[in-house]
């Protein structure tokens, strides 16, 4: 009962001042005004993929779809071995990313324990990987070296430390009151007692945002595809297998160029359209994937300065 | 405590060694262990494609030969890395016969091919027709032995591949204006200022332009500006110039009304005259072709950014087409067939398990079925000879030829070995031959026909009548049926077909070459968009003046070197 | 009596500072162990020069493909057995064992007098165990040296065997050592390891992997320093030492070219950091929109473009703003006048497009970390600030700012760390012939000198990644000290 009354007093105390809405509508204004920015290019992309191919290589289609077709996609089914890439980039992108996020989440909460020995050099150590980058050849020599060339462990182990990311979860942990730590570990728990069952379920923000950035990271990943898994066609990731999709349909344009055969006729399915279409076919996802995690890190847009 | 810590310590190293064990994966160099077919890596650096060849080809090569090709492209660092790893693969093809070839010969990573008798047992018919290939390639390796066979190889020396540059023109407008003739580059220049007048729009409204470039090809030069000095000049392009093969002059870019510069010139003259289009330094090769497409333009060097894009079956039926007209002052370039073959060259790795089958492999390709079964398909299904042994096309392959997307299931091959039928899947052109490299030239002569050349634009069977009015006007008025007889009845140059190892730029000139190189594209971009004459000349001034800073005269010293190396009667 | 307990006293200090060296001796010992294990060109089992150079004892042990990857045609032809290869890599894993054990022993040198005396046993088997694996390399060795084909498969027992021999007696030594001057005291004490060491080791295998996938590569920077082609050996003979730093310096032109690439590189990365407090007023100014649901939308819509290529950004951007793209036909169109400007092609504040292009395509998902962030503040703060009656923008300014700042300072001193590199895709797609001069960053020069198609470039792109690398570190213990003059902590 007297809860819902300080509810109601809440509410009435905070009224709505002209001040207010005025601030309200700019606000909601500009973020409206640039979500249609944002959305733009994708709306755009995506009539271009649906409408007759046609029209779109002679340029006509940019506000609304004309000769909606969805054969494009449908395009797609002819992919040599595109079903299994998407089996390899989906069990990369779960195994990899949860492996990810429990080792970012445990090098970040052992960092923040001051009495570790050799903290700061520690630290310091991961960081600084972040800043330098030895080479295309040399990662690879060193891949070589590890046994991992062709190999599926190859898309999980390297992805294991990310400096980055560890660089958050640090961040968020340190400013979780450390009292709630303290009187802990005066119950006798141990460090490790401490992390899985109180610093986890509290990170869950931060730890959903990694996982985010990780499982974009891993379904978008290509260059690693490409150099080390040329032995076995088979673990191809996504984007590498649309990426020879896309090449195949620039190999018109190469055989032109080097002379070695005469024209051919233009096949209706151009560069540009291939290109749109692998876009879609990768965004949409994510797009169905990220709302899931959303909810975990999105706790603080519900929150916020004002209520009500 | 102790028991914990070890047992901490155990599991640390089991999960270590499980993570490295899931990664061993045996036999990924070997067989697929399916029906015994083994696995066959091409490392070439032609191709477009990555994975295995799927489609007809892969049934091909399953029945004749009991393989499966896992086709491994040049992405970057890929020929560093798997020289490094020490293992080049099964098959090798190469994109020039440079410093990485011979880099590769030095350090064993390529096979003998008379080791073991390997040529005589397993590729008779390389051995019986292309002695002089194969000799050739001998020259180059520099321990007298053969690694290898060129590409493009023909059946003599005296012919020449058919024309490259085909000046396609619109016809109709050109028979508007009362077909002015055309002499040299001003007379051009005129044309498309007076085309420009009575088709001032396109399909959609437009604007209309003269030419619609691309910048995405440039080379050491503006490609399309050194094409079209190619063109007009007949010269080839040789590193940072242009060459007079039959004269022995080099003309290098930056020569004063050099061919590079006149050239340029003439795209000026257009620019000034709003006839260029003004998307040219930016827009990518199919924002162009879109533009061909809708009629934006009015010429193009090139048939396939101008008759073929434009020629629909709409613009043809409405009158409208783009056709072939030569100035009777241009030298049309063509590059001359030769048995040596050329430098993107067939080879065998030295640590390959398999040397005989894939000796065998490139054997077969060496045939005359098999260089058709590169082009066109299978026999039989795609293509076939008929009683007279001239060349034709079946109807499905005739096909697929003309739109390479055709699903090819519901269509079966039988074996001629084996005898056993397959049915084809997948796309024609993800079917065909992926690894981009060809034996036999296109526009040699197949030794299996009746005397026709392996280009079908030559068959008989693909003579037809004129398809429309406006094509048979071209016709009448040139007096030929096809552009190739039409740009043959024309001043032409022949280029020899040499066989040339590419030389190797040290890494400072690398570097000069590489700034120079920049200089020069970026600056003839600025020039070919110069509103006024002063402005024109001011900025190749500044671009001869940069060009000289960075190195331009070793640049070019060393080209001319290359020159003499490769043609060997270079006069200045 | 007060003598002779002083002179106990002092014996028992003197072993303990001996013990104390030897300790710091050892856990070197079996770092430095540890990490030649990873090493190619100290690998004692590389007994045919067949097995690729880059082949480290850890290779041989596990990856049965990257030995046999040049060998098969010698297993298939008989000049080498399959059962040497399977002996080789039982020795390796024998050897790996013994390596493993020593590191245990380092690690529980870390705890107390019982940890130790434990732990002490460990290096010794280790030893053994190494010793006994050299000798299973040495009986394979002898098997490819008495192989049908030594041409073909020449055996080869390279100067790290005898390294390696070495090691492990010097271990042993060690471990000996310890063993004899460890003693244990009258109370023995329960096994037990400090916990600041227990945190250490909970942390190693982190430390391991990044050493194992971050460090270790770097031995490619050795390049740098070569006359390098792909293929070559790095010998004595083409050792160039730091003849590659000075090349690109030498001519005058490439030289103002490096100049002029280094300001469009700064320009662009201050741009940047000018600009990185967006992100948070985004993350701010959208919580503060009432309805939910609207907010979740917005969020997610505006990550869209992060996930667009920058190759499709490019044509998308041609289909706007080229001559017959959206811009022009609606200028047309409302005034009257056709419109055909380029606007892609000129480099008239080019630094402020690119800009902005890059904040567009970055801002939502940038703004995804603050709005995380935003949950960790306390809503309590919030309630106090309205009983205090504090307005909207004074709530943002003295509770949600100041708590996003942790954030917000370690992201910016990453940026700043990070000056150098803008990244390649961005300045190669919207690059042409008129706005080169400007837009031209370092990644896009290196990327430009032909690393990848010109194998000879090896040796500069190393150098000047190197360069990088050494410069960005620098940047970073720069802004680290300047964050801890005026905030009193380090950012790192």
């Amino acid at each position: 009962m007297a809860e819902s009354i300080l509810s109601k007093k809440r509410s009435s105390v905070f009224k709505k001042s002209p001040g207010d809405i005025a601030f309200y509508i700019i606000d909601i204004t500009i973020f409206v005004i640039f979500t249609l920015i944002c959305l733009f290019p994708f709306y755009y992309l995506l009539i271009n993929t649906i409408s007759d191919n046609n029209l779109v290589s002679k340029g006509l289609i940019i506000l609304y779809p004309k000769g909606i077709n969805i054969k494009n996609y449908l395009a797609l089914k002819n992919v040599s071995d595109l079903g299994n890439a998407f089996l390899v980039t989906v069990l990369r992108t779960l195994i990899g990313t949860a492996l990810m996020v429990l080792v970012s989440a445990y090098a970040g909460y052992l960092v923040t324990k001051e009495q570790m020995w050799k903290r700061k050099f520690c630290y310091r150590f991961i960081i600084i990987t972040m800043y330098f980058n030895a080479g295309l050849i040399p990662w690879y020599l060193n891949m070589l070296m590890l046994g991992l060339t062709n190999t599926f462990a190859a898309y999980i182990l390297p992805g294991l430390i990310s400096p980055f990311n560890i660089i958050l979860v640090k961040t968020y942990i340190e400013s979780i009151p450390k009292d709630i730590e303290e009187s802990a570990m005066l119950d006798g728990a141990g460090p490790m007692r401490i992390f899985i069952t109180m610093i986890c379920p509290l990170s869950t923000p931060v730890l959903a945002t990694i996982a985010v950035f990780g499982a974009v990271a891993n379904w978008n990943s290509f260059q690693d595809s490409l150099v080390l898994m040329q032995g076995t066609p088979e673990l191809f990731t996504l984007q590498h297998r649309l990426y020879v999709y896309l090449s195949s349909a620039t190999n018109l344009e190469a055989l032109m160029r080097n002379g070695t055969v005469s024209a051919e006729v233009q096949a209706s399915l151009t560069l540009r359209i291939v290109q749109y279409t692998i876009s879609m076919v990768s965004i949409l996802p994510i797009l169905c994937v990220y709302p899931l995690m959303q909810r975990y890190f999105v706790k603080g847009i519900m929150m916020g300065a004002v209520k009500g | 405590m102790f028991k914990k810590t070890c047992s901490i310590f155990l599991s640390a190293a089991l999960l270590g060694a499980c993570a490295c064990m899931t990664g061993c994966n045996p036999g990924t160099n070997e067989s697929g262990g399916e029906d015994d077919l083994i696995t066959l890596q091409v490392y070439s650096q032609l191709a477009n494609w990555n994975g295995m060849q799927t489609g007809f080809f892969e049934t091909l090569m399953e029945d004749k030969f009991g393989v499966k090709l896992n086709i491994i492209p040049d992405a970057d660092g890929t020929f560093a890395t798997r020289m490094e790893k020490g293992n080049l693969g099964d098959i090798v093809l190469w994109g020039n016969n440079g410093v990485n070839y011979t880099t590769a010969i030095a350090d064993n990573m390529l096979f003998d091919w008379e080791d073991e008798d390997l040529l005589t047992k397993h590729g008779p018919y390389i051995k019986e027709h292309f002695n002089d290939a194969l000799e050739a390639n001998r020259e180059i390796n520099g321990d007298n032995k053969i690694y290898g066979i060129g590409h493009g190889i023909a059946g003599n020396n005296n012919d020449h591949q058919s024309f490259f540059y085909t000046w396609d023109v619109r016809w109709d407008l050109y028979k508007q204006l009362g077909y002015p003739i055309i002499n040299d580059l001003d007379d051009y220049v005129q044309l498309m200022k007076d085309m420009k007048e009575i088709c001032p729009t396109d399909d959609n409204g437009k604007s209309t332009y003269a030419a619609s470039l691309w910048p995405d090809w440039d080379e050491n030069l503006v490609m399309y500006v050194k094409s079209f000095a190619s063109a007009y000049y007949g010269y080839d392009e040789m590193d940072m110039g242009l060459y007079d093969t039959e004269n022995g002059i080099y003309h290098d870019a930056l020569e004063t009304n050099g061919p590079y510069l006149t050239a340029l010139k003439f795209f000026n003259k257009l620019y000034q005259a709003g006839l260029i289009d003004p998307d040219s330094s930016t827009q990518t090769y199919d924002q162009m072709s879109s533009k061909v497409q809708n009629g934006g333009t009015f010429f193009s060097i090139f048939n396939y950014s101008g008759s073929t894009a434009y020629n629909s079956v709409d613009h043809v039926n409405a009158g409208k087409m783009m056709c072939s007209l030569v100035p009777n002052d241009a030298k049309v370039i063509s590059y001359g067939l030769s048995t040596k073959g050329g430098t993107r060259i067939w080879s065998i790795g030295s640590k390959t398990q398999y040397p005989e089958k894939c000796m065998e492999i490139i054997n077969y390709l060496a045939t005359p079925e098999g260089a058709m079964s590169i082009w066109y398909g299978l026999k039989g299904v795609h293509w076939d000879y008929d009683e007279n042994k001239n060349i034709k096309f079946t109807d499905f392959g005739r096909q697929c030829y003309f739109e390479p997307s055709k699903l090819q299931t519901g269509t079966t091959w039988t074996s001629p070995d084996t005898g056993k039928t397959y049915d084809l899947t997948g796309t024609f052109n993800d079917g065909k031959l992926q690894v981009n490299n060809i034996v036999w030239d296109f526009d040699a002569i197949n030794p299996d026909s009746n005397n026709e050349r392996f280009n079908y634009q030559f068959w008989k069977s693909e003579q037809a009548a004129a398809s429309s009015d406006i094509e048979q006007d071209w016709r009448t008025k040139t007096g030929f049926n096809d552009t190739q007889s039409y740009i043959e009845s024309k001043n032409y140059s022949v280029i020899p077909g040499v066989s040339f190892g590419e030389g190797t730029r040290d890494a400072e000139l690398s570097l000069k070459w590489n700034n120079v190189r920049n200089a020069i594209v970026q600056l003839s971009w600025q020039a070919m968009y110069a509103d006024s004459d002063s402005k024109f000349n001011s900025l190749i001034n500044q671009m001869t003046i940069q060009c000289k800073g960075y190195g331009y005269n070793d640049c070019v010293t060393w080209s001319k070197e290359e020159t003499q190396r490769k043609f060997g009667n270079l006069n200045n | 009596m007060t003598d002779t307990t002083a002179l106990k006293l002092e014996n028992l200090t003197a072993k303990e500072k001996a013990l104390k060296i030897i300790y710091a001796v050892f856990r070197v010992t079996a770092l430095i162990t540890l990490m030649i294990i990873f090493f190619p060109p100290l690998n004692p089992a590389r007994i045919t020069t067949e097995i690729t150079k880059h082949a480290s004892l850890f290779t041989t042990t596990f990856s049965y493909n990257t030995i046999t990857d040049t060998l098969g045609r010698s297993i298939k032809l008989n000049y080498i057995s399959i059962n040497t290869i399977y002996i080789l890599m039982v020795s390796c894993a024998i050897i790996l064992i013994g390596v493993i054990a020593i590191c245990a022993g380092a690690c529980l040198s870390l705890g107390n007098k019982t940890a130790k005396i434990k732990g002490s046993w460990f290096p010794i088997v280790g030893s053994i165990l190494i010793l006994a694996g050299l000798c299973g390399i040495y009986f394979s060795y002898i098997r490819v040296k008495n192989g049908i084909r030594p041409d073909k498969v020449p055996p080869n027992l390279s100067y790290s065997y005898y390294l390696f021999i070495a090691v492990a007696a010097f271990n042993f030594i060690l471990s000996i050592t310890i063993r004899a001057l460890l003693r244990q005291d009258k109370k023995k004490q329960p096994f037990k390891i400090e916990q600041k060491y227990t945190l250490f080791l909970m942390f190693l295998p982190i430390l391991i992997l990044t050493f194992v996938f971050c460090y270790l590569p770097l031995y490619g920077w050795r390049y740098a320093f070569f006359d390098y082609t792909v293929g070559s050996d790095l010998t004595w003979k083409n050792f160039k030492g730091f003849y590659w730093f000075t090349f690109l310096f030498k001519n005058k032109e490439t030289f103002n070219d490096l100049l002029r690439v280094l300001r469009n590189t700064l320009i662009m990365s201050g741009l940047g950091i000018l600009t990185n407090w967006l992100p948070i007023a985004f993350a701010v100014f959208l919580v503060e929109i009432p309805s939910v649901k609207l907010k979740k939308t917005i969020q997610t819509l505006t990550t869209l473009p992060y996930f667009i290529s920058w190759v499709l950004i490019y044509a998308f951007a041609l289909a706007l703003f080229s001559t017959d793209g959206l811009l022009n036909n609606m200028l047309s169109k409302i005034t009257g006048t056709t419109h055909n400007t380029n606007y892609l092609q000129g480099d008239s504040w080019i630094w402020l497009k690119m800009l902005l292009w890059g904040t567009w395509k970055g801002i939502g998902w940038s703004a995804i970390v603050y709005i995380a962030s935003l949950s960790s503040i306390d809503q309590q703060m919030y309630e106090a600030a309205d009983l205090d009656g504090a307005k909207r923008f004074q709530k943002i300014n003295y509770i949600t700012i100041p708590m996003l700042m942790p954030t917000y300072f370690v992201l910016l001193m990453l940026q700043i760390a990070g000056m150098l590199s803008n990244g390649l895709d961005q300045y190669l797609v919207f690059g042409n012939a008129f706005n080169m001069d400007k837009i031209e960053v370092l990644d896009l020069y290196v990327y430009d000198l032909g690393f990848g198609k010109n194998n000879n470039m090896i040796p500069i792109s190393t150098l000047v990644s190197m360069a990088k690398s050494i410069v960005s570190v620098i940047l970073l213990f720069l802004a680290n000290g300047a964050s801890k003059l005026i905030r009193g902590e380090t950012i790192v």
